[in-house]
């Protein structure tokens, strides 16, 4: 087999259109490492050369990923329940967690979607997990993956037969993106735990 | 024997080396990529034959390519049925086992010969304003 699995994921989507784009998004959604980003960036680029009607890719993509983001709801909530909940709920960092997570949880689960995207599948584990309610989780879920699909589509429908350019910028974009946001974090905690240091004193 | 222990503050010290890790080595690539992108031909439209790759497919080909269908199977020396949506890969596989690469070479030099045989059309001239 030469093929590695992104020019099998484009080769299928050529042959089957939409339908192949919405399955690779929600598998990709759900946990499985597929190049869902480069998939939808190429469909944009085949939209723009009239190979594939992009009303009906949009559609399709994001019932995809919707349907793969709350598969991995589910396995989130499926994984916490019976002996590992109790286990879990006898940490107080877990409560802690689940706490901050309801009350902050929107940005995490809109932002993962198109900018930190190597974090999606987490959040989504994490949302089931913690018993966030779904209705939240598919509204902030839905509006992140539609700008995700908008987003990085539209880049591929602008740069037509030269997507692969901007799909290897974008791929390299979200990677940079999670360095930084880890270096705020450390910052932040850093921060915080001078402060606290101070208050002690 | 002196017992080892983590620093205090380890969590953060681990997020900022990984931090750092992902900063540099995705930043010096999306920055080659974005480098490439500013300074390339930009031209949307026009597919170049070189950026053909073993996942296309004929169907594809002829449509961004502006191939008449037929034209790439006669070349090729393969039907047309069954093969429009097979990627050139398979094609390879099926009809020239013996010779790895030889449809996307031949693939990319029929393109090439068709379209400097028929060049594209320059754009109409605007037409000129009939006498009253």
């Amino acid at each position: 087999m030469t093929e590695s699995l992104g020019e099998l994921g484009l080769s299928l989507l050529l042959t089957y259109g939409a339908p192949a784009l919405a399955f690779f998004l929600l598998v990709g959604a759900a946990g499985l490492p597929v190049p869902a980003s480069l998939i939808l960036v190429a469909a944009g680029a085949f939209a723009r050369q009239e190979f594939m009607d992009w009303r009906l890719a949009a559609l399709w993509g994001l019932t995809g990923v919707a349907l793969g983001d709350s598969l991995g709801f589910g396995i989130g909530r499926f994984l916490t329940r019976g002996r590992v909940r109790d286990f879990l709920e006898q940490s107080p960092h877990w409560e802690t967690a689940r706490e901050t997570f309801n009350s902050q949880g929107g940005a995490s689960i809109y932002f993962s979607r198109f900018l930190f995207t190597a974090l999606a599948v987490p959040v989504n584990l994490l949302a089931g997990g913690s018993r966030y309610p779904f209705g939240k989780f598919f509204l902030f879920m839905f509006l992140g993956e539609s700008t995700w699909v908008f987003l990085y589509g539209g880049l591929g429908y602008a740069f037509g037969s030269q997507w692969e350019l901007v799909s290897e910028f974008l791929s390299n974009f979200g990677g940079l993106a999670l360095g930084i946001a880890l270096l705020a974090a450390a910052i932040f905690l850093w921060r915080r735990n001078q402060r606290l240091g101070v208050e002690s004193a | 024997m002196r017992k080892l222990s983590l620093p205090k503050n380890w969590v953060q010290v681990l997020l900022l080396l990984l931090g750092l890790a992902l900063v540099v080595f995705f930043g010096l690539r999306a920055g080659r990529a974005f480098f490439h992108l500013r300074g390339g031909d930009f031209h949307p439209e026009k597919p170049n034959p070189q950026d053909i790759r073993g996942w296309m497919t004929p169907a594809y080909l002829s449509k961004a390519f502006r191939l008449p269908p037929d034209y790439l199977y006669e070349k090729l020396g393969i039907p047309a049925a069954g093969n429009e949506k097979r990627s050139l890969q398979e094609i390879n596989r099926t009809y020239y086992p013996d010779q790895p690469g030889y449809v996307l070479t031949r693939t990319r030099e029929v393109i090439i010969e068709y379209q400097q045989e028929r060049p594209p059309r320059p754009p109409n001239p605007p037409e000129a304003p009939s006498p009253p």
